[in-house]
């Protein structure tokens, strides 16, 4: 039933300050609101995500396969080791860069499966 | 804006303005210093949201406190605006500096290297954070007073790009300085911070760039697939060695590149030290020259013929061609059974200079002798006879034969100083010698006798540098081992100030000026004065030290430790040493490390208090190192022998307060701080700040000693 699986994603979730991208498994579900947009990113191996949402749906190209450089304050500095933080900004391998992340939600693979 | 006062911040001047908010010069009326302030525009300081977001991303730069980072003070609110105060940097890019560069295409290799330490020294304490700059050049790098580095642009330094806007296919970092990584878009790591500091030593050493080309896409290939030019082969003076790290550097395969900051810090250190040994080695001549023996009737004459080596040593110091070994070390070798050939081999020296001194009322005789242990060979010996009125040309003479045998070419300026006398009379010489032979016993009591001593060389001669050097040596020595008044660190700088007045080219008054400085906590003075003291011995010890010790409380730990260790190598016996060590490996996290130290220093106070055995301030030291290694009766005894041997000295009972509080013994701590104050401790500040007392803060006696303080 859908209405008891959203029931079960809600109360799965979790929002986070910060999520490092070493806490995450392959198939667990980043969604992230910035000031501007929403993006979703889940984990596939290597190191890529399957990204959707905010720029890639303006350009037509949700679910695309890449790799997230890290989070930065919107300079050249940057933390690798973070795939989002509330605050930052999040670059990904093709030079985007988000607008300021306002929340952090994850989703664990075993709810969505 | 202009004119207003926020909080306790006058603005002054308008400095720029970004997207996320506009920065102000100001003036902070508490600290009297100069200030930049960054308000958020009122618009975005409504929403919480934004108010969060510039709260993190200030929190975050604010994370990156380190001397060679533009440094975040504060972040606060007024009236519902919210500001961020940083430090104010006046001087010049490193860019506007070798664009402006009038001396060379580049700096001397030196220099570059040191600004190099102090770049890496910010981007390790970045690194350790896990962030990376990704846009190391010379327009981000600050010079601040001609010498001090600090790197801008991290974090909150590019808010310009407005708030909500999402950006693509920016190039991110400057071309010229990026990694292949980087300008082939592959994910970067803190080894392309590696990269472009490598570059921006490549510029400072030879004022080009190692990569250039008219257009982008060439410059590109240029990064990708070619190696440049070494620094060496753009200029014959800048030495090989650096050829090795450069090549380390700018590896196109970052895997073959320098792993991390803590190895650039350890071979920019190497190299800098190899290239220094091998400019000296080449043409110095080594010597020791052990303590002259004192034949003399009366065996108090120890300090003469002590005084005499020490003099002796100090003039061959000031010579670029003579590498001598330092006076600690010598002076461990004082009655020694050992041949000369077992104890050059010790001393890695390949000359001796030994010596007799009887001195019996105004009579003195001094016999010399200079061996050749290479060659087995005496190269010379001499009877010197006359009166203490002689000693003067005496000491000339034998430094002017040693010279001579050995071959050493003076220039002009040596000359001078191998002739220059410090005093004219000999009673005045006679008081200084007897005041450093108290100084280096280092009690209370030792040292006012040096104190008395050295007063009376100075009114027996007024201009007697070599005395007023000693003096403020004493008072900062009092300062920081017996008793914390200020009063003594005045006097010291006062003293070292006239000492330089009378002889501005004396490294004792240099260092003695340093060590005033350092315990006032005028680190730049300090440093300053202690850099020329090395300048002009590169075997003065304090120097070092108290170099040492100001890079190890300014996080400059590898810098520190290198210091520290050269302290060790110039004087075994300046055992504080071990501690400072402890302090700088155990902030770095190096365990091994400060276990190793921690039990040398064990050894070495073994050995020492057996010679010494009348240094309370040492008996403190190992009972503390003892206690650390779980020897604690043995460690109680010491403790115990060092307030036997200094009842009134309020610091040492300090310090076994701070010893029992550490061993949890409460009831002997707390009489201990007692002790402490009823002889005159009045340090309150300190007290009530002082980890060590930690064990004792719930105590009601504690909170009754420091009530109302």
């Amino acid at each position: 039933m859908i209405a008891a699986s959203l029931n079960k994603i809600t109360q799965a979730a979790h929002q986070f300050p910060e999520v490092r991208k070493n806490e995450l498994r392959h198939g667990d579900c980043a969604i992230i609101r910035t000031v501007k947009s929403t993006y979703t990113l889940r984990v596939l191996a290597g190191g890529l995500y399957e990204a959707s949402g905010g720029w890639f749906d303006k350009k037509g190209c949700s679910k695309m396969k890449i790799g997230v450089a890290g989070a930065t304050w919107g300079g050249s500095a940057i933390i690798p080791a973070v795939l989002a933080a509330c605050g930052m900004r999040i670059e990904f391998m093709n030079k985007l860069i988000t607008s300021p992340v306002q929340k952090i939600v994850i989703i664990p693979a075993n709810v969505l499966n | 804006m202009i004119g207003q006062t926020i909080s306790h911040y006058k603005i002054l001047e308008k400095l720029g303005e970004g997207g996320m908010g506009v920065v102000y010069k100001a003036e902070d009326t508490t600290l009297d210093r100069h200030v930049a302030i960054k308000f958020l525009p009122a618009h975005l300081s409504a929403n919480s949201e934004n108010k969060s977001r510039f709260l993190q991303e200030a929190k975050s730069a604010a994370a990156l406190n380190h001397p060679n980072i533009l440094n975040v003070y504060e972040i606060d609110e007024q009236n519902g605006i919210m500001f961020l105060v940083m430090e104010y940097l006046e001087g010049e890019t490193l860019k506007d500096h070798l664009t402006n560069l009038k001396s060379g295409p580049g700096l001397p290799y030196r220099q570059a290297l040191d600004w190099t330490l102090s770049i890496a020294q910010g981007l390790k304490a970045a690194h350790d954070k896990n962030i990376i700059h990704r846009d190391i050049k010379p327009h981000n790098v600050m010079l601040t007073n001609g010498t001090q580095i600090k790197i801008m642009d991290f974090g909150l330094a590019k808010l310009k790009s407005g708030a909500g806007l999402t950006k693509t296919g920016t190039s991110l970092g400057t071309l010229s300085y990026m990694s292949p990584e980087q300008v082939q878009g592959i994910a970067t790591d803190h080894r392309s911070d590696i990269w472009s500091l490598g570059v921006v030593l490549y510029e400072m050493l030879t004022g080009e760039l190692p990569f250039k080309a008219e257009h982008d896409a060439g410059l590109l290939y240029l990064i990708a697939n070619e190696d440049p030019p070494m620094p060496s082969e753009m200029d014959k003076k800048i030495p090989r060695q650096i050829d090795q790290i450069m090549k380390k550097f700018i590896e196109k395969n970052r895997d073959q590149r320098f792993k991390n900051m803590d190895n650039v810090l350890a071979a920019l250190l190497e190299v800098r030290s190899s290239i220094e040994s091998a400019a000296h080695q080449t043409k110095t001549k080594s010597i020791a020259v052990l303590p002259f023996s004192n034949i003399s009737p009366d065996k108090e004459s120890d300090y003469f013929s002590d005084g005499l080596t020490e003099e002796l040593i100090a003039n061959f110091a000031k010579l670029k061609d003579i590498r001598v070994v330092p006076r600690a070390t010598s002076m461990h070798y004082k009655g020694t059974s050992k041949d000369v050939k077992t104890v050059a081999r010790e001393l890695g020296t390949r000359y001796i200079l030994s010596g007799s001194v009887r001195k019996f009322q105004e009579n003195l005789r001094i016999t010399v002798e200079l061996i050749d242990v290479e060659l087995d060979t005496q190269l010379w010996a001499e009877t010197y006879k006359g009166k203490l009125d002689d000693v003067f040309d005496i000491q000339e003479q034998v430094s002017k034969q040693i010279v001579d045998a050995l071959m050493v070419k003076l220039s002009p300026t040596e000359k001078v100083v191998l002739t220059k006398r410090s005093t004219l009379n000999p009673e005045a010489f006679d008081c200084n010698l007897r005041a450093r032979n108290f100084l280096y016993q280092r009690t209370k009591k030792s040292m006012n006798f040096a104190i008395q001593l050295f007063q009376k060389a100075i009114e027996l001669d007024p201009r007697y540098a070599d005395a007023y050097a000693g003096l403020g040596e004493t008072y900062s020595s009092l300062y920081q081992d017996v008793e914390r008044v200020e009063q003594w660190l005045d006097k010291s700088i006062e003293s070292s100030l006239k000492a330089l007045m009378y002889d501005s080219t004396l490294p004792e008054a240099y260092a003695a000026l340093g060590l005033g400085y350092y315990n006032k906590r005028m680190f730049e003075d300090a440093v300053t004065a202690s850099r020329k003291a090395i300048e002009l011995d590169p075997n003065n010890f304090i120097g070092y030290w108290i170099l040492g010790r100001i890079y190890s409380s300014t996080d400059r730990y590898s810098e520190s430790v290198q210091l520290l260790h050269k302290v060790l190598e110039l004087n075994p016996d300046f055992y504080s040493v071990y501690g400072d060590l402890q302090i700088v490996y155990g902030r770095m996290g190096e365990k091994e490390k400060y276990q190793k130290i921690l039990h040398e220093g064990i050894e070495t106070y073994k050995r020492y208090l057996s010679q010494h055995p009348d240094d309370a301030r040492g008996h403190m030291y190992y009972a503390t190192d003892l206690a650390q290694v779980g020897r604690t009766e043995e460690a109680k005894i010491q403790a115990a022998k060092a307030i036997e041997l200094s009842p009134d000295d309020p610091l040492m009972h300090y310090n076994a307060a701070c010893f029992y509080a550490q061993m949890h013994e409460k009831v002997s701590a707390i009489q201990s701080l007692r002790d402490a104050i009823a002889a005159g401790y009045g340090n309150y500040e300190w007290l009530k700040r002082d980890t060590d007392l930690d064990t004792l803060r719930d105590e009601p006696e504690f909170k009754e000693l420091v009530k109302g303080k």
